[in-house]
């Protein structure tokens, strides 16, 4: 299969400072990936030049065989790579409903094609959604005023509205619990099983593990280790970078 | 080549000037983030202090030059700096962008008022340079002033010191380090709150510097012509974007210079009569070019603390049922109250329409826009030159004219609202057929302008919407992409533009406007030698030229229209949109918004607002002056005002400008009043009558202007206890007492005060009452004895809620604690 978002020789550089270091990843269609790492490695900062929030400073971005490296982040999104954030970047003056509803607002303004599906169908739309994440208790709270598990969950429903075919998620479990991590886990699962590959930074380890088909590690920038959870679990320079990790 | 050499030195010591102003604002600016708006009435009153110093005939006076300069200078100027810190920046840093651009504007207001409060009288006050006015040395035939000699001198010598002291000593790493990371600094055991406090010393002492320089260069010293000399160097320090001092000082020179051959090539201004202004206006012309040309920042997420809604937006209903009462009591008050308050109740609730503009642009969309008086001056303007004006003839083409600026209004605003296609080209041009309407209606389809009629016509309100609008997406254009501080000095450096460039134009210009005039060249004087006679409408039989109480009502329904529409628009899917933006710029981006054109479309429609309001405001004073009533001075007091208020809320824009126009007029004169009855205590009522009007305004500013959601909202909030049913006798028989005070008014049992003595009262004891009430039956119910002191029940949710917030995975989790209970 032809791989669809690939990452070449990416660096990022903040003045002196090398927080991504050439990078090169592949990302298949249909596939969980995991990127993990101790924090400050460069994981986000590689979201933010996928998404075109950032720029990089060498290196390209392909997505579907064209190269994205400087397009402006709202076309990427119309192109089809979602995201959510790590720290939080809710709507936060509006209720969990209208964040998704002004989701679905801003994508219909670009994607004529789906308004006259959704012009009347916008609320059922918004309920498929919110059942799907399970965020149907709290819809009409105020993003500012739900648990951060919760709002994490916001995020990604946003991200969804948009029926991105690539969703890139930043540590979307922490601040949940246990319990509602694991169905977190199922829900990628049903998500990628309709169609969307997910590019996941996690460091909740088991759901990292159960959940993706491919780990990438990054350490200080550079990825150190790619495989299967299998393959990554034993690998040297990974349990020293995450051993180094821990102690710090 | 004489003249070369003179002009090059003129523009090198401006210049110079410049850049030692512009290097203290980017030293505070680097180490507290902070903007400092009040830098250049700093240098205006450092200025005056050592005036007064040197020159006075009371105090001071005659003091030495040196022992003069070194108080103005190393005495009162640092300690100015380090009293704004500790007092005022300091904790600015973490607040919002719209905060920390109002609390350093209310500072420089406060500049402004005291010393006009100090320095009052039209008394000529004419510093002297530095060694006397025939101190000079040549090149050539060409003459250099010793003062010239000293600033390029001075400039020179603060580079290389500035240079040293921040690359070369500890305080000046840690300063540098502050900017980056507060917490950091404090890790590594530097002290921030030093570096702060020196920093803004340093700070106010190159603003001292360059205003004690400049002020010989004018013709004698003014408050607001010194203020906005430094404020020149605004520019310069944008070209180092605000942190690179080398750029900064050649910033400096580049716009001194360029003003200098300017007048050389322009003979002072004389040669283009038009342009006569851009002398004073290339600093802040360069100001918005430079920050056009700036690499663009990027997408910013979300601020801790931006505006928040702290209550759900009013529905329909309910915002008519307040539309309804609001102009039921204005009304009742307008029977009671004399024209003079009247007409002062007027003007505020005409600033308020215009702050209006501010909620749209500012509160719902956080745009910041510090020229929300500019564009209500053009409308102002606008309605006089179109509607009222003598210059343009109205008839086939002025319509024309003005139903194509209905269309390309439609065609900016409308499409942002997401209409499909079809949809948007019919609103497009029902819009424009119904301004059309309007114009064949109210001007008819031949004759003259205004100067021929007596009044304004609704048709001249939306001509000045409508041109204020289009001015505004054309400011808007270029600066679409500029966000935050950098939007809000392109703003400024706009407002500035107007005040100069449009209301001190004096000349008479010829336009061939398509359309309009048969064919002959229109010439329009556009601001008639300093002050355009705007009268006031006409309608429905009423003359409202005679009948303040009449105009007062008008006034307030349509403020209560616009209001309604505003909440509206919050409530439907663009105001969702706006405020998405608002809230995270980096969010909508990720979700395919291009946000260009919703920005465009929402300052095109808050600068027509700000017209339309600027027009009636115009119509209701009947005439406008230059410096009277739309400068940058005033807009940026309405700003200050309208934050206060409450910027996120339709009610803190009727804060704003009740506040702005009423209320320290009215403190004002209460001390005023009580001076002429009281001999006696005569100085003290004086110095509150001054204090109140000079300094009112400011004080609000620094001591409100923090509070995210504003007075206004806070007020309404009170009163929200109202509403419960529990609580119906209370609002029943306080509105009823209310009433019949009134009617006491009406019937003149009494007067204004006795009024006021007891309805404020009324008023405010009525939620306190309900609140006790409410005390009253809680402490009623049984509390368990386990639970007494215990406010909140500690819920499940509750708890994981404060896990998840902890990032605790309890282990405890809920089913299990259930379990164990059992
Ligand atoms: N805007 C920025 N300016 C300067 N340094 C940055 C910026 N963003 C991130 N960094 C630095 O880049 C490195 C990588 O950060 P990040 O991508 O957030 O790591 P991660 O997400 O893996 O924890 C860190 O050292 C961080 O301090
Ligand atoms: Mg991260």
């Amino acid at each position: 299969m032809n791989e669809f978002l690939n990452l070449e020789n990416v660096s990022v550089y903040f003045g002196g400072h090398i927080a991504v270091n050439e990078v090169s990843l592949a990302i298949d269609p249909g596939t969980i990936t995991g990127l993990i790492g101790p924090n400050g490695a460069g994981k986000t900062t590689l979201f933010n030049v996928i998404s075109g929030l950032l720029t990089p400073s060498s290196g390209r971005v392909l997505f579907a065989d064209e190269d994205i490296t400087s397009l402006a982040p709202h076309k990427r999104a119309r192109i089809g790579i979602g995201r959510t954030f790590q720290k939080l970047e809710l709507f936060n003056s509006l209720s969990v409903i209208d964040n998704i509803r002004v989701s679905l607002e801003i994508s219909n303004q670009w994607n004529s094609s789906r308004t006259e599906i959704l012009g009347s169908n916008i609320s059922s739309e918004i309920d498929r959604i919110l059942d799907l994440t399970g965020l149907n208790s709290v819809r009409n709270s105020m993003a500012s005023e739900i648990p951060t598990g919760q709002a994490r969950l916001v995020e990604l429903a946003r991200a969804l509205v948009l029926s991105p075919s690539i969703l890139l998620l930043d540590e979307p479990a922490s601040g949940q619990n246990d319990e509602e991590t694991e169905s977190f886990g199922l829900l990628l699962r049903e998500l990628c099983d309709s169609g969307i590959s997910i590019f996941l930074v996690e460091h909740d380890m088991s759901l990292v593990m159960n959940t993706c088909d491919l780990v990438n590690v990054l350490d200080f920038g550079s990825v150190i280790a790619k495989g299967t959870p299998e393959e990554i679990q034993e690998h040297e320079l990974v349990i020293e970078a995450y051993l180094g990790f821990k102690k710090r | 080549m004489t003249e070369f050499i003179t002009f090059t030195v003129v523009g090198l010591a401006t210049g110079a000037i410049y850049s030692i102003a512009s290097a203290g604002l980017v030293v505070t600016y680097t180490t507290s983030g902070i903007f400092n708006f009040a830098h250049g009435a700093i240098g205006m009153f450092s200025a005056f202090l050592y005036w007064q110093l040197r020159w006075d005939d009371g105090w001071g006076g005659s003091w030495p030059a040196p022992i003069a300069l070194l108080f103005v200078l190393f005495v009162a100027a640092p300690i100015i700096g380090i009293i704004l810190q500790i007092v005022v920046m300091r904790g600015l840093e973490a607040t919002s962008e719209t905060t920390k651009l109002v609390i350093p504007i209310a500072v420089m207001l406060g500049f402004i008022g005291i010393a006009n409060w100090v320095w009052q009288g039209a008394e000529q006050r004419i510093p002297k340079p530095f060694f006397g006015r025939n101190a000079k040395w040549s090149i050539g035939d060409a003459y250099i002033t010793w003062h010239q000699t000293i600033i390029v001198i001075v400039a020179v010598l603060l580079a290389v010191a500035l240079r040293f002291l921040l690359f070369k000593t500890k305080i000046g790493i840690t300063m540098r380090a502050v900017v980056d990371n507060t917490s950091l600094v404090e890790l590594n055991g530097g002290r921030p709150n030093r570096a702060a406090l020196q920093s803004w010393a340093i700070g106010s002492i190159l603003a001292a510097v360059a205003g004690v320089l400049i002020s010989p260069l004018l013709g004698g010293l003014g408050v607001l012509a010194l203020t906005l000399l430094v404020v020149n160097a605004y520019a310069a320090a944008i070209f180092g974007k605000l942190r690179n001092l080398p750029l900064t000082f050649i910033g400096g020179l580049v716009i001194g210079l360029s003003v200098s051959y300017w007048n050389w090539i322009s003979s002072t201004g004389q040669k283009w009569p038009w342009l006569s202004e851009l002398r004073t206006t290339l600093p802040v012309v360069i100001l918005f070019f430079v920050l056009l040309l700036l690499p663009q920042e990027k997408l910013r997420g979300s601020h801790a603390a931006t505006i928040r809604e702290r209550f759900a937006v009013p529905s329909i209903q309910a915002s008519l049922v307040w539309s309804s009462i609001f102009v039921v009591v204005v009304s009742a008050l307008s029977l009671i109250i004399t024209d003079k308050w009247e007409s002062l109740l007027t003007r505020g609730l005409t600033m308020g329409i215009i702050a209006l503009s501010m909620v749209l642009l500012t509160g719902y969309a956080g745009e910041l826009n510090l020229a929300p008086l500019a564009f209500a001056g053009i409308g102002a303007i606008s309605a006089f030159q179109f509607d009222v004006g003598s210059a343009v003839e109205t008839g086939p083409g002025f319509a024309t004219l003005i139903v194509l600026l209905a269309i390309s209004f439609g065609v900016l605003v409308f499409p942002a609202f997401g209409l499909v296609r079809s949809r948007l080209f019919f609103a497009v041009v029902s819009f424009a057929f119904i301004v059309f309407i309007l114009v064949v209606f109210f001007d008819g389809t031949t004759g003259t302008g205004i100067a021929s009629r007596e009044s304004m016509s609704l048709s001249g309100l939306v001509v000045a919407a409508l041109i204020s609008g289009s001015i505004g997406a054309v400011v808007a254009l270029p600066a679409l992409r500029l966000r935050g501080l950098y939007l809000a000095l392109a703003t400024f450096a706009f407002a500035i533009f107007v005040d100069r460039m449009v209301y001190k134009q004096r000349e008479t210009l010829t336009f061939d406007i398509p359309l309009i005039g048969d064919n002959e060249d229109v010439s329009i004087n556009i601001f008639n030698n300093g002050a355009l006679n705007i009268p006031r409408p006409n309608f429905w039989r009423i003359n409202f030229a005679e009948k303040q109480w009449a105009m007062l009502i008008f006034v307030s329904i349509i403020f209560c229209i616009f209001s309604v529409a505003l909440i509206q628009l919050r409530k439907s899917s663009y105001g969702r949109q706006l405020t998405a933006m608002k809230d995270s710029p980096a969010a909508c981006a990720t979700l395919g918004m291009n946000m260009r054109r919703l920005k465009l479309s929402v300052f095109t429609l808050a600068a027509a607002i700000a017209g339309f309001g600027g027009a009636l405001h115009a119509s209701n004073l009947r005439t406008i002056q230059e410096d009277y009533p739309f400068t940058i001075w005033e807009g940026l007091a309405l700003f200050m005002l309208t934050v206060v208020g409450g910027i996120g809320y339709v009610s803190g824009a009727l804060f704003g400008g009740i506040i702005y126009a009423c209320a320290f007029i009215v403190m004002g004169d209460f001390w005023g009043k009580l001076a002429e009855d009281w001999g006696s205590f005569r100085w003290l009522f004086t110095f509150l009558q001054d204090f109140f009007l000079l300094l009112g305004p400011a004080l609000a500013g620094i001591g409100l202007g923090r509070n995210p959601s504003g007075v206004g909202s806070q007020i309404f909030d009170g009163f929200r206890i109202l509403k419960k049913k529990d609580h119906r006798t209370v609002l029943v028989c306080g509105s009823s007492l209310m009433i019949l005070s009134w009617f006491f008014r009406v019937i003149e049992v009494y007067n204004g005060w006795v009024f006021i003595l007891t309805s404020l009262p009324i008023l405010f004891l009525m939620p306190l009452l309900a609140e006790a009430r409410d005390r009253d039956v809680k402490s009623r119910n049984d509390t368990l004895i386990e639970m007494a002191g215990i406010e909140y029940d500690f819920s499940d949710e509750f708890i994981s809620y404060i896990d998840a917030e902890l990032s605790i995975t309890s282990d405890f989790n809920v089913d299990e604690r259930n379990t164990l209970n059992e």
